[in-house]
């Protein structure tokens, strides 16, 4: 299931072509996006930091919101379009 | 991440949404169907690819939607870029309009209203914030004032007492070095 997880995690960012996405909407989004399986949150924030440690997204926290929003590297985006 | 395995049934994508949603075909007519055309499939097999394909839609709607929601927020960014960001007002404005445009919608989604009016929360703190912002920079300019208000009126007090007979350290210096010429 995680790599059904990491491909929906960069589908996502894809799709969100470079606007940040806000964490919350992902975790959401994925979770819509990975039915008809039903992951929790956990899972999709496992499959989440795997693919930040493989470079292909990167994070942002907003000091004043403490929001934390999403985008792909241009190594993740090259990993969506051949996943696509 | 490879992709998950293709399904034989892949190359009739188009056939059999053809023939299960606009014919509106039974699954053992569409099996039948693919028979004739060479393609030996189980009822299981196809029921089970046709599940597969509705979540496949529901994906790429979904990717659809999102692709949408970040052209919007590309485009709201950009006229932000050439004009400043709109006050308090224009937003109270917009969430109105967003508003009664979802209410005039058959089948209204309460849950989406108010999650829109949710969203208008943070907006309404950072409001009373300012405000609060506001109040607290007027205490500080005004006890900067009487600070200043005080130190004027201690300075101007000294300055009279001096001309009051007090004795000028010029005078003071003169008396002492009489004093000890006596």
């Amino acid at each position: 299931m995680k790599l059904k997880l990491k491909r929906s995690i960069l589908a996502m960012l894809n799709a969100c072509d470079g606007v940040p996405a806000p964490e919350i909407a992902l975790l959401s989004a994925v979770r819509v996006h990975a039915q008809p399986e039903q992951p929790s949150e956990s899972d999709i924030l496992d499959a989440l930091r795997d693919v930040e440690n493989k470079r292909y997204a990167a994070a942002v926290t907003d000091e004043l919101t403490n929001e934390r929003t999403w985008t792909l590297t241009s190594k993740g985006v090259h990993k969506a379009r051949e996943g696509s | 991440m490879r992709r998950e395995k293709q399904s034989k049934l892949d190359d009739y994508t188009e056939q059999l949404e053809q023939w299960l949603g606009e014919e509106q075909m039974t699954l053992s007519e569409a099996q039948q169907r693919l028979e004739t055309m060479g393609c030996v499939v189980s009822l299981g097999g196809l029921s089970h690819w046709r599940r597969s394909r509705a979540w496949e839609r529901t994906r790429e709607q979904l990717l659809d939607q999102i692709a949408e929601g970040a052209r919007h927020c590309q485009q709201v960014e950009k006229e932000f870029g050439k004009n400043p960001p709109p006050e308090l007002e224009t937003l109270i404005k917009l969430h109105r309009l967003t508003i009664l445009q979802l209410s005039a919608q058959k089948n209204a989604d309460r849950e989406t209203i108010s999650q829109i009016s949710a969203l208008m929360r943070p907006v309404m703190d950072w409001a009373r914030l300012e405000e609060k912002r506001k109040d607290r920079e007027l205490a500080e300019q005004k006890y900067r004032d009487e600070v200043e208000a005080q130190k004027s009126e201690a300075e101007r007090k000294d300055r009279e007492t001096n001309k009051e007979g007090g004795l000028s350290p010029e005078t003071l210096e003169k008396i002492e070095r009489e004093l000890k010429l006596m």
